[in-house]
């Protein structure tokens, strides 16, 4: 089929039509616009990353450096004065999970709840529980209330030791 | 002519997906002219015919992936995207009186020209009239000068119905020029 003429030179006519350099202009500033905030949803897809492993190993991690102990030193009664660190060194009086711990201490004693200092440890079997006092100003790092008066004093505190050396948990006693 | 000098459209897209402005400048200006022309012829409107090259280039910059190599040229694409936003402007305008833009769209020629130039208005309203299917043809194969598979593939529909709708759409063309006196012999160069 032939094209008639008249559409022919209507063709020709409008060969040469072409949109407002403004569209242009809009479209060129859309893609730098697009293209931005690809960019910033990558960042901050990258950020929100970062942040989400610096919690985690914040969380990870003991709280504060993982104390090892050294070789127990164990009389089940024995409590050794520590001194003042927000997370001293722990050489304490041990015992194991198993010990039973004297009726009569049990019974003066008022305990909170343990509360974990590691997000997520590894299982373990078996355990110590060790005895050790801490300045009062230890409470703080675990959401407790602390008189600011008494923030030198010291408090007993019972610290559940993992198979690996790793402190586990705590609770505080009075 | 190196591919550095006129690189292709696949090379220019993949350049535009990573920012490059100069990349999608070059592809708008390669492709903008037949949407932006395909759009008028459908509408009548510049405004409208802007709009629709402004979407249809917007679509592309926002999804890029919606274009795939593997099923046909970049401008068949363009094609498609700039023939649904004509449609879904038409559907939206359908109760507006069309504007008559007509005689700002064609160039400013002398009075000595004035005869054929009225001749082609006559012509562009004779278009406008046609109903949007057979409109589509003649714009797609006549003013575009598409094949009629590619026509066949912008429109998706048969090669058969894309040739009897042209046949179709050409005489009620005549017919309105006829009707309205104007004298299509007249526009010959």
């Amino acid at each position: 089929m032939n094209r008639p003429e008249f559409l022919a030179a209507l063709a020709r006519t409008d060969a040469n039509l072409s949109a407002a350099p403004e569209v242009e202009q809009a479209l060129l500033e859309a893609l730098r616009r697009s293209h931005r905030s690809i960019w910033i949803r990558r960042a901050s897809g990258w950020g929100a990353l970062a942040a989400a492993m610096a919690l985690f190993w914040i969380l990870g991690r003991p709280a504060a450096k993982p104390v090892r102990l050294e070789t127990a030193v164990i009389t089940p009664s024995q409590v050794v004065e520590i001194p003042a660190a927000p997370v001293p060194p722990l050489v304490v009086a041990e015992r194991p999970l198993r010990h039973k711990p004297a009726r009569a201490a049990v019974k003066r004693e008022v305990v909170t709840d343990f509360i974990p200092v590691m997000v997520d440890p590894d299982p373990f079997e078996r355990g110590r529980l060790v005895r050790v006092k801490l300045p009062r100003s230890a409470l703080t790092a675990f959401g407790l209330p602390v008189n600011e008066e008494r923030l030198e004093e010291r408090i007993q505190a019972d610290v559940l030791i993992g198979e690996d050396g790793l402190a586990r948990a705590i609770r505080f006693v009075k | 002519m190196s591919a550095e000098e006129n690189p292709d459209d696949a090379g220019l897209l993949g350049r535009m997906r990573k920012g490059d402005a100069d990349a999608f400048t070059t592809l708008y200006r390669r492709h903008q002219g037949p949407v932006y022309r395909f759009a008028l012829q459908m509408t009548g409107s510049r405004a409208v015919a802007e709009d629709v090259t402004q979407e249809v280039f917007m679509a592309l910059i926002r999804n890029p992936e919606s274009y795939d190599a593997a099923r046909g040229p970049l401008a068949s694409y363009l094609y498609g995207v700039a023939r649904n936003t004509v449609h879904r402007s038409l559907e939206r305008d359908r109760f507006c009186a069309p504007e008559s833009e007509e005689e700002s769209a064609a160039p400013d020629n002398a009075l000595a020209d004035l005869t054929r130039q009225e001749t082609l208005v006559e012509v562009r309203r004779a278009i406008l009239a046609l109903p949007a299917n057979y409109r589509e043809v003649v714009v797609l194969c006549d003013l575009h000068e598409m094949s009629y598979e590619d026509a066949a593939e912008v429109m998706g529909c048969a090669v058969g119905t894309v040739r009897s709708r042209l046949n179709r759409a050409r005489n009620l063309l005549a017919a309105k020029l006829t009707r309205t006196g104007a004298n299509p012999a007249r526009c010959l160069a």
